[in-house]
């Protein structure tokens, strides 16, 4: 295994996020940022065969800003060995198309690859697009909502989760995998960790570094526009359940649960 | 000079007078037995050596006349001493045989060496008087009534004298034998084990050790400080001298609650382990990680650091101080599960352990109608309202309780609001020593910006932390946990008590208050200062008290278990037949609230906390 590239996107922690009364828009202001969660599974694969056949694992982001340090460092700390930044201040809200261009363009830039490991989606756009948008800019294969993973001299076998059932496929690399919260448990790095993660290396490119001019991707040549982001009103059903004794009221509960659909047999 | 003091104090407590071992009565008795008989003999066999061998060749023997007579009668009491001691042990692991004592062909082998040398003992100083008859030995009573037995032998005249030398040698030989065996042997105890009194903390230490400043490697840059052990050698010597000590007697393992509940854990089994690690270290350079094969993970995790090990051990050893470098090493290695993760995470991004976020501090203070420091930075107290006063719905109530109070009493005093962030305990206790330290820093320049000087807190490990730990870092504050506090406002009349229970209560002793602050006496005065009260305690109160399993960050995830902890303690309360269960402690109120709860005893057993049940009874 020689060079594993990551998608990592720093956005806002929509765990933490406030909506503004009126509007019901997400307040951006001042948000706190985080790794989009699927990217840790992501890191945290990558990092996982680094350390069982060798290689190299290098994040590469874009943004509009160069993101928080810790945040960087967090990455570096897990098992990153590099971490490339393309950061313009064009580089904000951009379509899906538009971002796989722009990293296909830097991992060009970056030389030969085994592997691309990506999020399944964005935690705050949640677009599913760019990993197998980037696979087709670099004409290789990708294989989504990968679960379980198996790499051995140049052939990887996924098993891949479709609704019902789940799917096993095995591809040459180079191949670009995306996967979600199932394949891993993403490993936190103790804060010792993540600062003395300062001394490995991070890279920062402009769009000129990747021969792309700013105009190009602005917003206004952009094929698709977010109009609105807002959180839908959601009423509380206010449903009080007690029964006689606690196995009963538990009973109840689940029948009740059961009947709204939000479990499953 | 009066630290010197301290430690020779200890020495003596507990390694002379054998304070901790007599807590036990039969196995106290027989090791003070045990232990005395053998020290007089020894100290009378030197005595003997000295003055035969250096004093006599002087011309100033002591041992002779009425001392010399005095000298045998108080060694027959010691050999007899001796040989009670080894008789009751033998009947304890040969009959008795408690279930938490392990007994070996060792342990066996050494007890009838022993008793061979004390019977040899005696009978040898029997055979040389009925052989050379001298006058006046009837003062060495237990020599003479045998001599008396032995001149009746009827070979005894010829072969006597032969008899008597190959006891001798063989009882010269075993003796010198049984020394060189103790370095090899559980016998190294009596070397290791007083040693360990002169430099272990005598009583469970609320404070853990602050492994490094998280502000002066920030300074420097350099963050390479290695956290935690991971292999056998990267024990200190006090660490190791403690492993030393384990006599492997049980006692910590009768007491642990996560062994008591079908946990992985042992105590006894952890220390022992580790040394059995640390003596094969000694021989053959052995340097593997202590996780492949010594310990296991969910040994580490499955402590509750409640202390009642440390409370039980005779030898002062501390188990808990192992278990946290085990912890700092899986931290270090990031083998920690999802819960583990999730509750650092959440430290670390919304500064609670529950992961809700930070704001909500604020919105609830303001809905409490309480001063908030920032608008009213002079007043004398601050109130630590800590994380499950705002976040946990329960112990809402508990602030609500004390707020009532600290206002009917006229206290100055306000909160920190979004000020307050957690004070770090459970990160600190998961092994997490960067995020502990992350949080304390910031909690530490807000309670220095507002020159907080008292703090009061219903919260025990908030408040162990504050006055424990904080200090490491840089912040000394008068702390007072809510109990003593309630307490001495009804004690000045600050309060007045006009209600009454009419009820049996009885009170569970958290962990971070009793055995690790040594209070007892504040919440038990608070309670009887209620009219129509009847206080009763469970068998395992005060310092025996059993932790309700929130401890050691265990309340944030799992363990493999056969029963819960809480279900343990709660079986208990119920057997006092009370109708309250007074608790000072949020995790004690949750923990043993919600096991009465799915026991079905919700509506004959109430768990209420010291505030809210003096919040009901006052004007």
């Amino acid at each position: 295994m020689r060079t594993i590239i990551v998608c990592m996107k720093v956005c806002v922690d929509t765990n933490q996020l406030k909506v503004a009364p009126g509007t019901r828009a997400p307040n951006l202001e001042g948000a706190p940022l985080r790794i989009s969660t699927f990217d840790e599974n992501a890191i945290e694969e990558a990092v996982q065969i680094k350390e069982k056949q060798g290689g190299k694992v290098i994040t590469i982001t874009l943004a509009p800003f160069l993101p928080p340090r810790e945040i960087l460092f967090k990455a570096l700390a897990m098992g990153v060995d590099a971490a490339y930044i393309v950061q313009d201040k064009v580089c904000s809200d951009l379509e899906p198309l538009t971002t796989a261009r722009i990293l296909s363009a830097g991992i060009r830039k970056m030389g030969a690859f085994d592997l691309i490991l990506c999020g399944e989606s964005s935690i705050d756009q949640f677009n599913s697009q760019v990993g197998p948008r980037v696979a087709i800019e670099l004409g290789i294969p990708s294989l989504t909502y990968v679960t379980k993973l198996n790499v051995d001299l140049g052939q990887v076998v996924v098993e891949r989760a479709l609704e019902d059932s789940t799917e096993t496929v095995e591809a040459a690399c180079p191949v670009l995998l995306t996967v979600g919260q199932e394949i891993n448990h993403p490993r936190l790095p103790p804060v010792l960790q993540i600062m003395s993660a300062s001394r490995k290396p991070i890279i920062e490119w402009r769009l000129q570094d990747l021969s792309i001019s700013p105009e190009e991707v602005a917003l206004e040549t952009s094929l698709t526009r977010n109009l609105e982001v807002y959180a839908p009103p959601s009423e509380r059903k206010r449903i009080i359940i007690k029964g006689e004794t606690v196995e009963e009221t538990a009973e109840m509960l689940a029948r009740k649960l059961f009947e709204e659909g939000v479990v499953k047999t | 000079m009066s630290e010197m003091a301290t430690k020779f104090g200890q020495l003596f407590r507990y390694g002379f007078l054998q304070r901790k071992v007599m807590a036990r009565r039969y196995s106290g008795l027989m090791h003070m037995a045990l232990f005395s008989g053998f020290v007089g003999l020894f100290m009378g066999s030197v005595l003997v050596q000295i003055d035969g061998y250096l004093l006599k060749p002087w011309g100033l023997p002591f041992l002779q006349g009425s001392v010399y007579q005095v000298f045998q009668a108080i060694l027959d009491v010691f050999g007899l001493i001796f040989i009670l001691g080894l008789g009751l042990a033998l009947y304890r692991r040969l009959w008795i045989k408690p279930l938490h004592l392990q007994t070996g062909p060792q342990i066996l082998i050494i007890l009838f060496v022993f008793l061979y040398l004390g019977v040899t003992g005696f009978l040898l100083e029997g055979l040389r008087m009925a052989l050379e008859s001298r006058p006046s030995e009837p003062w060495a009573f237990a020599g003479y009534a045998l001599s008396t037995l032995i001149r009746r032998i009827p070979f005894i005249d010829e072969s006597g004298f032969l008899i008597y030398r190959i006891l001798w040698w063989s009882h010269a030989l075993v003796a010198f034998g049984l020394f060189a065996a103790i370095p090899y042997t559980r016998l190294a105890h009596m070397v290791m084990s007083p040693l360990n009194t002169l430099v272990s903390p005598s009583r469970p230490k609320g404070g853990l050790r602050t492994p490094f400043n998280l502000m002066k490697l920030i300074e420097t840059g350099n963050f390479d400080v290695k956290v935690g052990v991971g292999r056998i050698e990267d024990f200190d010597w006090k660490q190791r001298l403690g492993l030393s000590a384990c006599t492997n007697c049980g006692r910590c393992q009768e007491v642990c609650p996560a062994y008591a509940t079908g946990t992985a854990l042992s105590p006894r089994r952890l220390v022992q382990n580790l040394k059995r690690e640390l003596d094969a270290g000694m021989d053959r350079r052995r340097t593997g990680s202590l996780f492949d094969g010594v310990v296991s993970e969910n040994e580490v995790w499955s402590c509750t650091l409640c202390g009642a090990c440390i409370q039980a051990c005779p030898v002062l050893i501390h188990p808990p101080n192992y278990i946290i470098e085990l912890r700092r090493e899986l931290v270090s290695q990031s083998r920690l599960d999802r819960k583990k993760t999730e509750l650092l995470s959440n430290l670390s991004g919304s500064f609670n352990p529950f992961g809700f976020p930070h704001a909500d501090r604020e919105l609830f203070v303001r809905q409490l109608g309480v001063p908030v420091l920032g608008e009213n930075p002079k007043v004398e107290y601050v109130y630590w309202v800590g994380c499950a006063g705002v976040y946990d719905p329960r112990t809402r109530e508990v602030v609500k309780a004390m707020a009532q109070i600290l206002k009917k009493a006229g206290v100055s005093f306000g909160v920190l609001g979004g000020e307050e962030k957690c004070v770090g305990d459970p990160a600190r206790r998961v092994g997490e020593e960067g995020r502990f330290q992350e949080l304390a820093f910031q909690n530490l320049e807000a309670l220095n910006r507002y020159n907080v000087k008292k703090i009061i807190t219903h919260c025990p490990h908030c408040f162990n932390t504050l006055k424990n730990e904080y200090p490491d870092l840089g912040g000394q504050f008068e702390v007072l946990h809510h109990s003593v506090f309630i307490r001495d406002l009804i004690q000045q009349g600050q309060i007045t008590i006009t209600g009454g229970i009419g009820d049996k209560v009885t009170l569970h002793d958290s962990c971070y208050i009793g055995r690790f602050n040594g209070e007892y006496k504040a919440p038990r005065d608070l309670l009887r200062s209620i009219r129509d009260i009847k206080l009763v305690e469970m068998p395992r109160t005060r310092e025996n008290s059993f932790c309700c399993g929130a401890g050691g960050a265990n309340y944030w995830y799992e363990v493999p278990r056969e029963v819960k902890i809480s279900t343990v303690r709660a079986q208990e309360a119920k057997e006092m037949d009370a109708g309250l269960l007074a608790v000072e402690c949020p995790y004690c109120l949750r923990m043993l609230g919600d096991a009465i709860t799915v026991a079905g005893l919700g509506d004959t057993l109430k768990v209420k906390d010291l505030a809210e049940i003096v919040a009901e009874v006052i004007r």
